[in-house]
């Protein structure tokens, strides 16, 4: 089941061609490193290793609060679930998928030292394959292992800190009537944000502490103009910059029904609030989180006074 | 490819695996001054002492292996008493092979049933250093067995008595088993 053509392969070649294609016929035949006899593999219900969901059924759209490892050996092979820490294979290390473990007594004696002794330290390393480049046993390191000593943090943890890293912002808020001018009661205020990646997405991060990382993206949904006059507009678009030779805003403004004369600073504030979707995924999770980021600005609105001359 | 196998299997029977004893050699790690050749049939007793040492050595790995596969589950908390029993014969990759065999049936719900049968020699002793022994490996009696069906696994056609080498190293004062290879195309 783990292993599929590469084995098929492997064993022709060991068995020198003895085996026919027949008898490839029940499944995968597998040949583990200290067997005299390969096997043949036939996957039945009772197969404790079927690929992806979590023992504890934790598939739900915001799981992924624990670390989860994943061994992972390439398309030609099939991805399981296996514990991040066994008390005698040691850490779950994500880079090579294999076990680590501090060796217990540390022999300056070991050849595996391999003139580096005392520094660093020689570990046992346990590969749940074996093949040419990850064959396991002994190794030395100068510094731990991706992943030794368990990580502390979390993927969703770890996503938190991706998304911090985007540095996303609300709306870099723009109007139709300049700052210094005043909008006029009854005449549509376009209102829009520059599109960049910190202001509308979508923008992505990666999070990483050794043995765990994690990468976020993330699109901005809406963006709600709490319009200072007790209204608000909800824009599902970054708004259209405002041209000339047009009144109405073809996504998003506001109208104003009254002089902002009676406001503080004779001003309206304007506070933007755009709504983040982010998605994540990495130490074998994901999941998804929402963020908002607030702008804020003002626009001054006025009457026309019509001034009705009688002769 | 017939031709090829037939000339294999020729090969394996017409060529009888090596007596154990006669073969054994004798490599001391520092020239001796003596006036005896080092490499000598007759057995010395410290040679001999050592190969005995050597041979329960290769037992126990085989010991805890055996009864290790006949469960494999390594993240199973009851195998773990074997595998720390393992630890005081095997060292490296006769380690970390067992673990990946172990892995790999337990993820195909399969155990090995039952025991093999070894003839096992001692050859290469460097005292308190290396040592090679290599083996005929009986599994008439040792299968792969389905935990679903309760029925062999084994993938057809394959020999039933294949050799295999280890080699052994002494470590933290005692012979460990350092290696341990099947040769599944050498039937003997």
């Amino acid at each position: 089941m783990l292993r599929r053509l590469a084995l098929a392969v492997l064993l022709a070649l060991l068995l020198g061609g003895g085996l026919t294609d027949a008898a490839f016929a029940g499944g995968p035949v597998e040949c583990p490193p200290l067997l005299p006899t390969c096997y043949v593999e036939v996957e039945g219900p009772g197969d404790p290793g079927t690929p992806a969901d979590p023992p504890g059924g934790g598939s739900g759209s915001s799981g992924g609060s624990e670390r989860k490892c994943i061994f992972d050996w390439g398309p030609n092979f099939e991805r399981k679930e296996v514990p991040c820490y066994d008390d005698f294979f040691g850490w779950f290390n994500d880079e090579s998928s294999c076990y680590w473990k501090l060796t217990d007594s540390q022999p300056p004696d070991d050849v595996t030292w391999e003139g580096h002794y005392p520094d660093g330290a020689i570990y046992d390393v346990y590969c749940p394959v074996v093949f040419p480049g990850s064959e396991g046993g002994r190794a030395w390191r100068a510094t731990p292992p991706p992943g030794y000593g368990g990580v502390t943090i979390t993927p969703a943890q770890l996503a938190q800190r991706a998304v911090d890293q985007m540095k996303l912002t609300g709306p870099e808020i723009h109007m139709s009537i300049p700052v210094d001018r005043f909008a006029t009661v009854g005449v549509p205020v376009w209102l829009w944000t520059e599109v960049t990646a910190t202001t509308w997405g979508p923008t992505s991060a990666t999070a990483s502490v050794p043995g765990l990382s994690v990468t976020a993206t993330a699109r901005a949904r809406q963006i709600v103009w709490d319009t200072g006059d007790g209204r608000s507009e909800t824009c599902r678009n970054p708004g259209t910059p405002y041209y000339t030779g047009r009144v109405v805003s073809p996504t998003c403004q506001h109208v104003y029904e009254r002089s902002s004369a009676d406001q503080p600073d004779t001003a309206y504030r304007v506070t933007a609030t755009t709504t983040w979707d982010v998605t994540w995924t990495g130490g074998g999770s994901s999941g998804s989180l929402t963020v908002t980021r607030v702008s804020e600005g003002s626009v001054r609105v006025g009457e026309v006074q019509v001034l009705v001359t009688t002769s | 490819m017939a031709g090829m196998l037939a000339a294999t299997l020729l090969a394996a029977c017409s060529n009888p695996a090596p007596e154990p004893t006669a073969t054994t050699t004798v490599v001391t790690p520092t020239p001796t001054p003596t006036p005896t050749p080092s490499r000598t049939l007759s057995v010395d007793p410290t040679v001999a002492a050592t190969e005995a040492v050597i041979l329960q050595a290769y037992q126990g790995y085989w010991d805890a292996m055996v009864r290790i596969l006949a469960n494999p589950d390594p993240f199973d908390d009851a195998n773990k008493p074997l595998w720390n029993e393992l630890e005081q014969y095997a060292v490296d990759k006769a380690q970390s092979d067992l673990f990946a065999t172990a892995y790999q049936l337990s993820d195909s719900g399969i155990a090995m049933k039952g025991e093999p049968v070894l003839d096992p020699s001692v050859s290469d002793i460097v005292i308190d250093t290396s040592a090679t022994v290599t083996d005929c490996v009986d599994s008439t009696d040792w299968q792969p067995i389905s935990a679903a069906t309760g029925e062999s696994a084994a993938a057809p056609g394959q020999a039933t008595r294949v050799t295999a080498s280890s080699t052994l190293i002494f470590h933290d004062d005692r012979w460990v088993v350092n290696s341990y290879t099947p040769n599944r195309d050498q039937t003997c």
